[in-house]
């Protein structure tokens, strides 16, 4: 039977799979393990570039968040703003894609639930479409890319003159965004720059931070959650980083036995005479 | 249990997608067009926003005429709808190339391509981590070069180098695709805290 038990494992229902994965990470989502966490250097240089800034600095936060790729970035997102809050920074956020401006409602509910006052504390700019050509604009001339916000609407707004006033600038998406912030912002006004992305573009973003263009880089659920226990806000990011290990302890064991059944069963023929 | 009707909206449509694990079905399917049509109507709103507080305002309020020309543009591409003048939105489309294409030219010169070269040029070759950098980014130029003679010596060697830098980049995308399983993993982690913290409250 040896060899139909190694047959079967190459040949596992899918919705078997699935179910495993399904439990594997619900399990410590209700008895979490404490699994230990390793703060990475890219997310400590993000953690380092907020926390040295004097209080009271002023901070922008593009994001291009959007609905698959929030379980990522707005766990990210909140511990950065609450570690700006307790920082007590001015900032500005501008959505950088269209679906953004519903997460960026959220993150102005959680700032005035705080005390910060919209207007002169943090100041929410409207959505532009253009992509690249809006992150060229703003580098050029924030205030005219701008125009639709009259002097005296914000006392905040009054108080820019051009990007070149922010002190650190954090992009944030699962896309080209980052580029383009380095492209136009970070390079024209050495505007320090960190990123928020999917775990998936990290190896591509990452030569940007070896040469210094992003001062640090929070990728992916465990980036959320190493960020939240630098700035020691808890949050969804260390929560479900958990389940998130028990899925990829699923993940490399399904992987081995697939392997191990393949090459232990390569060039024997089954009983119908295939290979 | 939430007692809000979009939450429960939200959990029907989250367990339909999911559905799908198990076998494509009419609820699926449902889920699936209406998120791309409710994905659709949304862009069409922003876009119309951005287009009235950007160009329309302006235009209206303080008389900045030039925006006409925005506007017109932004006419002229829907002319792909009517096949006598089609043509007609080629000029803005080819426009809107043109710019994007020198916008990004001029920027990634600079901080994709000169600024990448300088710090790994500058990369201190006696810690082992640059040292390893600078051998992954040469070895992987040295796939691409195909303009040498492998019956050469000098051809076979940059073949050689090359078959490491294959293999280097197999490494790279191998853990971009290891990435790539820990972000599905996000998700639905994700969706099950939603399901059981904000849907059934089952989960503190």
């Amino acid at each position: 039977m040896e060899g139909g038990i190694l047959t079967n494992l190459q040949n596992i229902d899918r919705r078997i799979i699935y179910t495993v994965v399904f439990l594997v990470l619900l399990f410590p989502m209700f008895k979490p393990i404490g699994l230990p966490l390793k703060i990475s250097q890219t997310t400590q240089s993000a953690f380092d570039a907020v926390e040295n800034l004097p209080n009271g600095s002023l901070v922008m936060l593009t994001t291009a968040n959007a609905p698959g790729t929030a379980a990522e970035l707005e766990p990210q997102t909140i511990a950065l703003i609450k570690h700006w809050m307790k920082k007590q920074h001015k900032i500005i956020m501008w959505p950088s894609a269209a679906e953004a401006p519903r997460f960026i409602d959220g993150y102005a509910k959680l700032l005035k639930d705080n005390g910060y006052v919209e207007g002169r504390d943090f100041l929410v700019l409207p959505y532009l479409a253009g992509g690249e050509t809006v992150f060229g604009s703003m580098a050029n001339d924030l205030k005219s890319t701008f125009s639709m916000i009259s002097p005296g609407q914000s006392a905040l707004w009054d108080s820019i003159t051009s990007i070149s006033d922010v002190d650190l600038l954090a992009d944030c998406g699962g896309g080209e965004s980052q580029l383009w912030a380095i492209a136009h912002i970070e390079a024209k006004h050495r505007t320090p720059t960190i990123c928020l992305i999917t775990a998936v573009i990290l190896a591509v973003r990452q030569p940007y931070y070896t040469s210094g263009q992003f001062k640090g880089i929070v990728s992916g659920l465990n980036g959320a959650a190493e960020y939240e226990v630098l700035a020691r806000v808890p949050g969804a990011g260390a929560a479900g980083m958990d389940a998130q290990s028990m899925g990829h302890l699923w993940v490399i064991f399904t992987i081995l036995a697939g392997n191990f059944a393949y090459f232990a069963t390569r060039g024997k023929k089954s009983p119908g005479g295939g290979q | 249990m939430s007692a809000s009707p979009g939450v429960w909206l939200a959990a029907f449509f989250t367990l339909a997608i999911y559905s799908f694990l198990y076998g494509d079905n009419p609820a699926y399917k449902f889920s699936e067009h209406l998120f791309v049509g409710l994905g659709a109507a949304h862009m069409a709103v922003m876009g119309w926003e951005s287009m009235y507080n950007r160009a329309w305002t302006p235009l209206a309020t303080k008389g900045e005429w030039w925006y006409i020309g925005a506007i017109a543009g932004g006419i002229m591409l829907l002319t792909r709808w009517f096949r006598p003048i089609q043509w007609v939105s080629r000029i803005p489309l080819g426009f809107m190339m043109g710019v994007a294409a020198g916008l990004s030219a001029r920027s990634a010169i600079d901080a994709q391509f000169w600024r990448q070269i300088q710090s790994t040029v500058a990369l201190k070759l006696n810690v082992v981590n640059n040292a390893v950098y600078v051998f992954i980014v040469v070895s992987t130029l040295a796939y691409f070069l195909f303009a040498f003679n492998d019956k050469t010596g000098v051809g076979r060697g940059i073949r050689g180098v090359g078959m490491v830098g294959q293999y280097m980049m197999m490494i790279a995308f191998g853990a971009s695709l290891g990435s790539t399983i820990m972000a599905r993993l996000s998700l639905v982690i994700g969706r099950l805290d939603f399901l059981f913290k904000t849907w059934l409250g089952v989960l503190k």
